[in-house]
């Protein structure tokens, strides 16, 4: 069979070895494209679904909620104009939007948005809304609780509610394309990585600047800093804080940062002998140099927590607090006055318990990792021997779910809602919390101000409650925040008007021109 | 039959029974290792925080995960007879489109990368190999030596460092055009450069040394003219095997440089994958680039006995 080959074999071997021209290769410049909005994030587009990839659709105005939240906290209408409780603290309308078509063309109603969120509730992110009934009337969406849910407003911001056209769903159920109604529709996908967008002509609110955009999923941070040294992106949200001034000195963009309500925290199974002891966990607390981990680890000294959250959201800040301080000398005191004596090898133990502890950290959070070893030398001082385990996510709610965590050192955002309420109650008030303490007795006390809070509707007894819980949690510490988190948003020289929303709901692109 | 179409069947049957044997380690390998899979593929689709055991139980039912896993394997192969790779548990699209997309973009970068590497170690080999020991041999001695050492994150962090960020001539990361490849491109080159510049250079020396050389150089074959006549397609029967089998390695993804240039291939799908425990996309990759290997492997065998009918007449015997 190989006699009819037209090729010699000298002449394959002659051209192999004569190939060198070859490697002349044309080297294309990289010049910006006019016109296009260019956004990179981590965040891959791994399937259509709102529960898993709502947030892309949301943060990049493709789909809207019924509410929404503004940079200042504010809830305000999104799809629905505006909303109000009936007398019985049960009954919700929601008036909606008139004249929201869908990106086919469909037009918004109440009994589209009532499906739309029926799919939304079988999903996990609303499943602590108490839901009766969830019905239409004319353009009103009518949703019943059988308990009091006060912020029921602020959990349909959450990106899993996202309302999607009728159209959006095959024959299975399953989201096969995606209609929403924002500034911007969806014109391709390429992959899980490219998304792009083109402005949306019959808008219904304020349009889109720019006539074209386009999302990018970088997920390694080392790749986004050297896209933005580059400059070859217009907009990359959550650079590596560390690489900053390299972005800046490049000159191609400029790293905005803001603190967001997002924590890295460590955590403790209160139900192991070490750590019952409120004392104990003071004196760790205590013992934990924040400053330090943040000018040396984290690389910006603000960082540092001084209570749960930070001041960007008011309503969850108590500046009355004491803040968390360093004094290594008062930690000794404390576990001294507790009973917990120096053994030969320098670690503390009381009545044959070992003052030690592993602490599972997440591994591609690699700066908590490093934290946790920062404080396994800051808690060798006063007496505690501390073993880090850096392993996949969910090996912490795996760890709390069976019972065989005995510290934790984790990131955690607290405004997926953007009404702290709705992570105080999972992580606070359970025996298991999804990611928080363990057996921590005071979940009780906080559970009976948590169930006020919600069935509540008085601002002001509100405001009483939220202090009232910030306070349990800041001096029994089942929980202790270590830094807050920074949001940062490399942003190209031609960018004008983008505005940086501690909530992340939305990137506000709508706003952003190109120069 | 032939004796070529005989040893081609027999190979697609050997390569078809290899890759099914590999998906099942993938399956074997993917339920031993620790950790509850439902819960890693929960926190793969609704992001690491979200996840509750809830989620993680509404998985496990309605993706039949709660299922004796020998149903689960029996399926699999049920489905496989049928052509069909099941669904990826991430993303719910099918296999085959997974597998498709991102064997399109590894095979695309793969091809060029190695033939890039090709382009560059042939005349380079070639040289040193002509004068053992000279300035040449030693130059790229110690070129290869030096590629060899550097691991392919680190070249790639220099060419980006030199030709994206510094002298702005290339993007720095992506996939939509063809300046996008020529970085990653490069940099896969560079690291199969290393390796097969010796292969090329010995297989040179040796074929030069032969006896069948010194006849042609005695028969008065000027150096250049016996090495093209006589040496090449002797020296190029242990290049071939060589260059086939580091093609072979290219198909299975090339990780660290995809990660790096944020180029969706396969290496990375798979990287992925396994991360997340997504069952379907672990075993149908492991069946493709089972196959895919062996495919290459028999590509390789064909064009030696091409290259040398010995093989073939002792075939034949």
């Amino acid at each position: 069979m190989f006699r009819s080959l037209p090729l010699s074999r000298r002449s394959v071997l002659s051209l192999a070895a004569s190939a060198t021209a070859l490697a002349a290769l044309p080297a294309p410049s990289t010049a910006q494209e006019a016109g296009v909005l260019r956004v990179a994030a981590p965040w891959e587009w791994t399937s259509n679904e709102p529960t898993d990839t709502g947030y892309i659709m949301a943060r990049m105005q493709i789909a809207e909620t019924l509410v929404m939240v503004e940079p200042d906290g504010r809830l305000v209408g999104g799809l629905a104009e505006s909303w109000v409780i009936g007398e019985d603290g049960l009954t919700w309308r929601f008036r909606l939007r008139s004249g929201v078509v869908f990106h086919d063309g469909s037009p918004l109603t109440a009994e589209v948005a009532a499906a739309s969120l029926r799919r939304s509730l079988a999903g996990e992110s609303m499943q602590q809304v108490p839901v009766a009934s969830l019905s239409a009337e004319g353009n009103i969406l009518v949703l019943k609780t059988k308990t009091p849910f006060s912020h029921l407003p602020a959990v349909l911001v959450d990106y899993a509610s996202v309302v999607l056209a009728p159209a959006s769903y095959g024959p299975d159920g399953k989201v096969a394309k995606v209609f929403g109604t924002g500034p911007f529709n969806i014109t391709r996908v390429d992959g899980k990585t490219v998304i792009e967008l083109e402005r949306f002509d019959r808008y219904w609110g304020e349009k889109a600047k720019v006539a074209r955009a386009r999302y990018t999923a970088i997920p390694n941070g080392d790749t986004r800093t050297n896209v933005a040294i580059a400059g070859d992106q217009d907009i990359i949200f959550t650079t590596v804080p560390a690489a900053s001034p390299r972005i800046d000195a490049a000159g191609q963009m400029k790293v905005e940062s803001l603190t967001i309500p997002r924590v890295r925290a460590m955590a403790f199974n209160v139900g192991l002998p070490q750590f019952a002891d409120v004392r104990v966990r003071r004196a760790i607390n205590m013992a934990i140099d924040r400053k330090g981990i943040a000018s040396a680890v984290l690389r910006h000294p603000g960082s540092a927590a001084t209570q749960l959250l930070p001041a960007a959201v008011p309503a969850w800040h108590d500046a009355s607090l004491t803040p968390h301080a360093f004094d290594a000398a008062g930690a000794n005191a404390l576990l001294d006055q507790a009973g917990w004596a120096k053994g030969a090898d320098g670690v503390r133990a009381k009545e044959g318990t070992r003052l030690a502890a592993k602490v599972l950290t997440i591994a591609n959070r690699p700066e908590l990792a490093v934290m946790a070893t920062a404080m396994q030398a800051q808690l060798k001082a006063i007496g505690m021997e501390l073993s880090v385990e850096p392993g996949p996510a969910a090996n912490i709610p795996a760890a709390i779910k069976d019972g065989t965590m005995q510290m934790t050192m984790f990131a955690r955002t607290y405004v997926n809602v953007p009404e702290v309420i709705a992570t105080i109650i999972p992580d606070f008030t359970r025996e298991r919390s999804t990611w928080g303490t363990l057996n921590w007795p005071g979940r009780d006390r906080v559970k009976a101000l948590t169930d006020e809070y919600v069935q509540s509707f008085d601002e002001n007894r509100k405001a009483q409650l939220r202090k009232d819980i910030l306070k349990i949690i800041h001096e029994e510490v089942p929980v202790a925040a270590i830094s807050w988190f920074e949001h940062t948003v490399a942003v190209n020289k031609r960018v004008k008007g983008l505005v940086i929303d501690p909530f992340e709901t939305r990137y506000w692109l709508h706003k952003v021109n190109l120069m | 039959m032939t004796t070529i179409a005989r040893i081609i069947l027999s190979r697609i049957g050997q390569a078809l029974a290899t890759a099914a044997m590999l998906a099942t380690l993938c399956f074997a390998f993917v339920h031993a290792l620790p950790g509850d899979l439902s819960l890693r593929v929960a926190a793969a689709r609704v992001g690491d925080e979200r996840v509750t055991s809830e989620t993680a139980e509404r998985i496990r039912r309605e993706e039949g995960l709660d299922r004796p896993l020998i149903v689960q394997y029996g399926q699999w192969m049920g489905n496989l007879a049928r052509g069909d790779l099941g669904r990826s548990l991430l993303s719910g699209k099918p296999v085959t489109a997974e597998l498709a997309y991102h064997t399109k973009f590894t095979l695309q970068l793969g091809l060029i990368g190695w033939l890039l590497s090709y382009v560059l170690a042939l005349p380079l080999g070639i040289w040193a190999g002509m004068r053992p020991g000279g300035a040449v041999d030693r130059a790229t001695e110690a070129l290869a030596v030096t590629l060899a050492s550097l691991p392919a994150f680190l070249v790639g962090i220099g060419l980006i460092t030199l030709f994206a960020l510094t002298l702005r001539w290339l993007p720095p990361a992506g996939f939509r055009t063809f300046a996008h490849m020529v970085l990653p491109a490069f940099t896969l080159a560079l690291s199969l450069v290393a390796f097969s510049i010796p292969v090329i250079r010995n297989a040179v020396v040796e074929a030069r040394s032969a006896f069948f050389m010194t006849y042609a150089r005695v028969k008065g074959l000027s150096p250049v003219s016996a090495l093209r006549h006589h040496g090449l397609r002797n020296a190029a029967i242990p290049v071939v095997t060589f260059a086939a089998l580091q093609f072979a390695f290219v198909i299975d993804g090339f990780v660290v440089i995809e990660t790096l240039f944020n180029y969706p291939g396969l290496g990375e799908l798979l990287v992925k994958a396994l991360v997340a425990r997504d069952v379907p996309v672990i075993m149908g990759a492991g069946l493709v680039i089972g196959f895919a290997f062996a495919l290459v492997s028999l590509l390789a065998d064909l064009a030696r006995l091409w290259l040398d009918p010995r093989e073939l007449a002792e075939a034949r015997a």
